[in-house]
């Protein structure tokens, strides 16, 4: 398991999160990563691009009144379960 | 006092009183349920579901269930569990994970009942959604910590009487519907309702209290000043009495060393209550930090001290002193041939003394508990919001929680005190003209009035007059039309009933007293609506009647309506020890020409708290003692901080030539023949148990007195303002009391002329504008502040500022006349 601190990013951490699960985490290694909330686009952003990067989003959630936490593993996700009305 | 009931819960046989919710009762037998959102002494909110119980083999929500005979409850079944369990998770689904920075970790209710429900697993999930923080007057408000428990809004509403608080839509997704279908009910349709809502705020509704700081179990709300300032697990917690009004609540000051540089250091961080069984006012909550910093014994101030003493003639203070303190100045009365001299405390005692020749009693009979138990409630002559906030929650509290009515008397027009109840129906919001007082009293005398004396009846009946009025009434006629059948040419008789007005002249007795106090005819035929079922009353007195030109007839009018009517009588004292100076000391009137020596006043040698004086003394902070409060009660405090001077004890011990060590060894001799008991301090509890009883010092004995009927019958008095001229009345701003609580960093500190918006206008004046006021051939310059909280034409002038002599522009009433011009 690894932190990494993407707040000096501001909003564009995508690629340096998207860089380090490739490079720095091992497969089915835990990584938490930190980044600020800015206008909240970011937080259903960050989940989509883990998806479609094929990681495993375990966690996302508030860490305090401006940054936002993620915990993704390495490891191809399950299928999105979609609710039965969408 | 009705018969007690019998019930069984969890196999534990207990009793309890009809009425009585099984919440409370569970807790005030120590069995434990765990609830997020109920409030001992407001309605259920009904949000969390968690206080669920199952009684005779159903569940219900113990909070809202009320106790009847032979029920058997099970706090505790595996149906329950498995609810519970559900709605702790849901109320942990995205809160936020700063723990590590929040204010409310370590006595935070989701943490506790989290890990009390064994949170391992998290099933729920959605979608969250951008919900910003704001900054509300006192507090912070992050909807992101919010559970919406509603606590907050429920104490607003229920307790504090302003509901500043309401719960608001908020934008969110919507919860998958199979959650809908697979989890367990209860903890569904809160999530449902929690997932939709958030808390708005009135801001000019708020009366900045900190109640609702001080409910919420979660860091959704925090005091502005206290935020990201200390884990709650580092402060230590002081039990003390609000030293800053007469209600002397139980309160905690929290402390911790002032910084790592400074470790030796102590400093107060925040004040806090158990709000199940205490609310505290503003002041209370915010204006904790008064501590005298002087340090040091300085010889030379303390040999000048005694010196002083031994010199004067006259030796004023004020009551924001212990009872100890109170009888160590009686006694260097007695040794030293001091005139004592505290104004307010004498035109209490002298107020006392004229209500006891009439009521028979050496003290006034009702304490603020039994305002929170009346259902019928009238206030008169105080401005209750601001100058006993404790007497304004009684009053709301009692109307809310006992279906009950309130009539409330001030001149002052004001829209707080007017979101109690529902005006016409509940409450009623009267605004007689300034020093007409007396003329409130007689409303009640003749309204509530038994086996009167004939002299005031005979006032009474003088007022009343026989008058005519037209009334509209609805009468049935009969009308019958003739119908002719066209085919058989017969005639066929109709009858109809119709409904017709018709107008008739009336007589009825009308009371001139209602023109007098600025009350309508109306209110008559809206009390004895309000008073159906009504059966405990309450009669809450302030200021205004003890500082009147007509201060001692008002007192015996007062003596007579708890003699002779079912109201008890509430008499606020104007300070936090008023009542306890009062008892304690032999006033004097008048000072004597020749030397003055003062604690916490001005005078050629002071003592002072405030640091100010001659020789510092320790503040209200700094010590322990007692109060003697509003509920007649001697309430014990404890000093939060050291202070490494002098305090009155040690002067005492020279000048009475006494050896005591400690001020408290004086509290088991304060005297009996007072109503005080011989207790030692240190056996003086200060707390309340589970069952909401009060477990704080002791209540003072109050004994029969002689009745006396000698009662001055004589018209009203009444100010009459030219027309630029205004009314000014004498009174703080909210949370403003004395010169401590406008020491404390938290208060505003604006001292000076306070105004309506409309006033304001017709003065063509702007807010913060400064202005000279002229009153008593005295012409002050200081700043006019428009308060959104009052409306009408009357001013008031604070006094809590000791370097403004605002107090000098009233003589022996808190209203005069006054021209305000801009500076």
């Amino acid at each position: 398991m690894k932190r990494f601190d993407l707040r000096p990013l501001k909003e564009d951490f995508y690629d340096r999160m998207l860089f380090l699960m490739k490079n720095e985490i091992s497969a089915n290694e835990v990584a938490i990563f930190m980044f600020e909330i800015g206008d909240f686009t970011a937080i259903q952003k960050s989940a989509d691009v883990i998806y479609t990067a094929g990681y495993t989003l375990m966690n996302s959630i508030k860490f305090n009144e401006v940054d936002w936490t993620l915990v993704v593993k390495k490891l191809a996700p399950e299928p999105k379960i979609q609710d039965k009305d969408q | 006092m009705s018969e007690k009931i019998n019930l069984v819960i969890d196999g534990k046989a207990v009793q309890a009183n009809e009425g009585e919710t099984l919440l409370n009762v569970s807790r005030a037998n120590d069995i434990f349920v765990p609830a997020l959102c109920y409030l001992s002494r407001c309605s259920p909110t009904l949000a969390c579901r968690l206080c669920l119980v199952e009684v005779d083999g159903k569940q219900v929500y113990s909070c809202n269930a009320k106790v009847k005979e032979g029920m058997t409850v099970s706090t505790s079944t595996s149906k329950i569990e498995t609810e519970r369990r559900a709605i702790m998770e849901v109320y942990d689904v995205n809160h936020p994970l700063q723990c590590g920075v929040c204010d409310q970790s370590g006595e935070c209710e989701l943490q506790n009942y989290s890990l009390y429900m064994k949170v391992d697993k998290q099933h729920y999930a959605i979608p969250d959604v951008a919900r910003p923080t704001s900054h509300w007057g006192v507090m912070n408000y992050d909807p992101g910590l919010c559970i919406v428990c509603e606590k907050c809004v429920t104490v607003c509403k229920d307790m504090i009487g302003s509901s500043a608080l309401s719960t608001v839509k908020r934008g969110s997704e919507p919860i998958f519907k199979s959650f809908k279908e697979t989890m367990p009910k209860d903890a569904y349709s809160m999530w449902n309702k929690l997932n939709k809502s958030l808390i708005g705020f009135d801001e000019n509704a708020c009366t900045d209290c900190g109640e609702c700081i001080s409910v919420c179990p979660v860091g959704a709300l925090v005091s502005n000043d206290f935020q990201y300032k200390s884990n709650s697990w580092e402060l230590t917690r002081i039990p003390a009495s609000n030293p800053h009004s007469s209600d002397c609540s139980l309160m905690y000051y929290e402390t911790k060393f002032e910084s790592i540089d400074t470790h030796r250091v102590q400093k107060i961080y925040r004040v806090t209550n158990d709000h199940h069984f205490a609310t505290l006012n503003g002041a209370a909550r915010f204006a904790y930090d008064f501590e005298n910093k002087s340090v040091g014994k300085i010889k030379i101030a303390f040999e000048n001290a005694i010196e002083a003493f031994k010199e004067a003639k006259n030796l004023r203070f004020n009551s924001f002193i212990t009872n100890e303190e109170a009888f160590i100045l009686q006694k260097l009365k007695e040794k030293l041939g001091l005139r004592l001299i505290n104004k307010d405390a004498y035109a209490y005692q002298e107020f006392l003394k004229h209500f006891s020749s009439t009521s028979g009693t050496s003290l006034y009979n009702a304490s603020l508990d039994d305002v929170h138990k009346s259902n019928f409630v009238i206030s008169v002559g105080s401005f209750l919001k601001s100058d006993l906030p404790h007497a304004r929650y009684a009053l709301n509290n009692s109307v809310i929680m006992n279906k009950g009515a309130a009539l409330y008397f001030h001149p002052i027009q004001d829209p707080i005190m007017e979101r109690i109840g529902k005006k016409g129906k509940t409450t009623q919001f009267i605004y007689p003209p300034a020093l007409k007082e007396e003329m409130v009293l007689y409303y009640i005398l003749d309204t509530f009035g038994k086996d009167l004396p004939s002299v005031i009846l005979d006032h009474i009946n003088s007022f009343k007059e026989t008058r005519t009025r037209t009334v509209e009434e609805t009468v049935k006629e009969t009308v019958i039309t003739i119908k002719v059948d066209e085919e058989t040419g017969e005639e066929k008789e109709i009858k109809k009933v119709v409904s017709k007005k018709v107008s008739k002249e009336e007589e009825y007795e009308h009371s001139k007293i209602l023109d007098e106090i600025n009350a309508s005819q109306d209110l008559s035929s809206l009390v004895q609506t309000m008073l159906a079922k009504k059966d405990k009353f309450s009669l809450i007195v302030g200021e205004d009647l003890i500082f009147h030109p007509k201060a001692s007839t008002l007192a015996k009018l007062l003596g007579l309506i708890q003699r002779c009517t079912e109201f008890k009588v509430l008499i606020i004292p104007s300070s936090t020890n008023t009542l306890g100076v009062s008892l304690l000391c032999d006033l004097d009137k008048e000072e004597v020409s020749g030397k003055s020596v003062s604690y916490n006043e001005k005078s050629d040698f002071e003592l002072s708290s405030l640091g100010d004086g001659d020789l510092d003394m320790p503040a209200l902070n700094q010590q322990e003692g007692t109060f003697t409060n509003i509920n007649k009660r001697i309430v014990p405090t404890n000093a939060a901080l050291d202070f490494t001077g002098y305090n009155l004890n040690d002067l005492a011990n020279v000048l009475l030539e006494e050896d005591i060590e400690h001020t408290i060894e004086y509290t088991k001799k304060l005297p009996i023949n007072k109503g005080f008991l011989s207790i030692d301090f240190d056996d003086l509890k200060n707390e309340f148990t589970n069952d909401r009883l009060e477990n704080r010092g002791y209540v003072l004995n109050s004994y029969d007195i002689d009745i006396s009927e000698e009662i001055e019958i004589s018209s009203a008095l009444e100010l009459e303002p030219k027309s630029e001229e205004v009314v000014i009345y004498r009174a703080n701003p909210m949370n403003q009391f004395n010169e401590f609580t406008a020491k404390a960093h938290e208060t505003s500190n604006k001292s000076g002329v306070f105004v309506s918006e409309v006033y304001l206008k017709s003065l063509e004046m702007q807010d913060e504008d400064r202005i000279f006021i002229n009153a008593n051939g005295l012409s002050l310059e200081t700043n006019v502040y428009l308060d959104n909280q009052i409306e009408g034409d009357i001013v008031y002038v604070s006094t809590f500022d000791k370097n403004l002599e605002t107090k000098a522009l009233f003589t022996n009433s808190r209203y005069n006349i006054a021209l305000i011009k801009k500076a």
